[in-house]
């Protein structure tokens, strides 16, 4: 089940009047709330079958698209805000860890909502890492980039960002039979020309 | 968008194309015969350059392109091949590793289940997918001969009676290690699904090709090493008679793949150095030391790209850049727009003509 523990990391939007978090580069923080927990659960569901059958919920990005200005009847999904808010803006990424050195990481992304689908590059620093995902973190494996702007009844604007590696099943015996068959299909398929 | 004009029968062309991250190289052997070497994109429309330009010159490419090699699955060497090879119906497709059937087949497979329901980041091997069912779609071009062949140390692909071409690589402790490592990434009921691995640089191929007198060397993403591979495998056992005035650099100039015995057995004094950048990662190649490096060795130094181009902040990356920055540092793209760089020689000419298409640009210019 894709409930992979992650980082989380909020700041202030330093153009809005009241705004309670420093414009400097945001820092990181951590431990993780459950409500923490609770949002990436929301949103980091993975579609492979193995992990849908345990899921408890299957994500439609469209729909949430569409819902994010929703009032949620209280908070908090981090330590700021604690009052009521509104969630003002969501974007989400899938990243691939391409590289990784001794304090950081380069990884590509693809935007799956929010905005263009371009695919971009960045590094994040190694720390970002939940201990929890320390065993997920290798060149290859995916994760999942979210950011989200948040208002709280006062107007202040938040924003929230949190890095949550993919969890992915194990192989079952019916993943192995068919693997098993489609290898055959495919080798029958190609024997002649290969 | 890219040169319009096509050789003639009697002129040797090599073409390099890249974005900044990906390259593509396109041999014309004379008599209207091309082969491809790896593939890439074009960014931000996604169009594959080799296509493209041999379109533009009105090239039949079902019929003119004999051969299309992956030197390595990465992807940006690979990154829309199976386009090319979908319309190259005559085309012999090389592969880096020797592996049977069934080995190709659990590799693409493996590949496919690991990856279900992940977005398009995922799938080192999904142009291979696309490979095989090209493969099961169609005859070989050559009745009784297989459609797929295999690179190896000092292995000819394929010839006729003014061209040939071959590979200098992988050497057959680094087949060998390739197949250990497919042999590692198949599925085991109740291991913990993970991606599968990408190939590692000492399987690229390295081609070394004859047309007329002319000689090339590609040399892919070859390292140097390790052991019994790479680079030092290929001078061990390589010398050839005529050394290459063209050298695709490998590994886009980085100096893991660099080797001294290349530059003084393989290559002649007043080659011309062709450079596809790599924007991708921390330290983007080549390096200014890089390239000053190469600029020492070669005559000419040109390249498919800038290594760090500057990027247009438009609304799109702004945005993106403000919200991935949140956590990320050096938010990019992933590529740009693709160069081209055009060297050709008639047969029997000394010396060679280069032009170079923006974003493409020369280091060094033979004086």
């Amino acid at each position: 089940m894709n409930t992979g523990t992650g980082s989380t990391l909020q700041s202030g939007n330093p153009t809005t009047p009241g705004s309670t978090l420093s414009s400097e580069r945001p820092t990181f923080s951590t431990p993780l709330t459950g409500s923490h927990v609770r949002v990436r659960r929301e949103t980091d569901l993975v579609s492979h079958p193995n992990v849908l059958s345990e899921s408890t919920r299957d994500v439609d990005h469209a729909t949430e698209a569409t819902s994010v200005k929703r009032r949620l009847a209280s908070g908090p999904i981090s330590s700021e805000p604690t009052e009521p808010y509104l969630i003002d803006g969501l974007e989400k990424w899938e990243g691939i860890v391409e590289r990784i050195y001794s304090k950081q990481f380069s990884a590509r992304l693809i935007r799956t909502l929010g905005g263009d689908s371009e695919e971009l590059e960045a590094e994040f620093d190694s720390s970002l890492v939940a201990s929890s995902d320390r065993d997920l973190y290798t060149e290859g494996a995916i994760f999942y980039l979210t950011v989200r702007t948040v208002v709280n009844n006062r107007g202040n604007r938040h924003r929230t960002a949190s890095v949550a590696f993919r969890r992915s099943g194990r192989w079952t015996s019916a993943d192995i039979d068919k693997i098993e068959s489609d290898i055959d299909a495919l080798t029958r398929a190609i024997a002649d020309v290969f | 968008m890219y040169f319009s004009d096509a050789p003639s029968d009697d002129e040797v062309e090599v073409s390099i194309f890249g974005p900044g991250r990906g390259e593509s190289c396109l041999i014309h052997l004379g008599k209207s015969e091309w082969i491809v070497i790896d593939s890439c994109k074009s960014r931000p429309d996604g169009h594959v350059p080799v296509l493209s330009y041999l379109d533009g010159l009105g090239v039949d490419i079902q019929r003119a392109v004999r051969l299309v090699v992956a030197t390595h699955a990465h992807d940006d060497h690979i990154e829309g091949i199976s386009s090319i090879f979908e319309r190259a119906e005559a085309a012999f497709f090389v592969l880096p590793v020797a592996m049977s059937p069934e080995e190709f087949a659990a590799l693409v497979v493996t590949d496919r289940a690991a990856s279900l329901g992940l977005g398009s980041l995922r799938r080192a091997h999904k142009e291979y997918a696309k490979i095989a069912s090209i493969l099961a779609s169609r005859p070989s071009p050559v009745p009784g001969v297989k459609a797929v062949i295999f690179a190896g140390q000092g292995r000819t692909l394929l010839d006729s009676a003014n061209w040939a071409v071959t590979s200098l690589s992988p050497s057959d402790e680094a087949n060998q290690r390739a197949l250990q490592s497919l042999a590692s990434r198949l599925a085991v009921q109740g291991d913990r699904i993970y991606p599968t691995s990408r190939d590692p640089n000492e399987l690229a191929c390295a081609l070394w090709i004859e047309a007329g007198e002319k000689r090339l060397l590609f040399g892919g993403d070859l390292l140097a090493g390790p052991p019994n591979c790479g680079w030092s495998a290929v001078v061990a056992s390589f010398r050839p008679t005529r050394p290459a005035s063209i050298f695709k650099i490998p590994h886009h100039g980085s100096p893991g793949a660099h080797h001294e015995d290349v530059w003084s057995n393989l290559v002649s004094d007043d080659s011309i150095a062709l450079l596809t950048p790599f924007r991708g990662g921390r330290r983007p190649l080549p390096s200014p030391t890089d390239v000053e490096r190469i600029a020492s060795l070669a005559s000419a130094v040109y390249a498919s790209a800038p290594t760090r181009p500057g990027e247009v902040m438009d609304v799109e990356l702004r945005r993106a850049v403000s919200a991935v920055g949140a956590l990320g540092h050096n938010v990019r793209r992933l590529g740009g727009p693709c160069g081209q760089v055009r060297a050709r020689s008639r047969f029997g000419e000394e010396g060679w003509r280069v032009e170079v298409l923006d974003p493409a640009l020369s280091h060094k210019v033979a004086s």
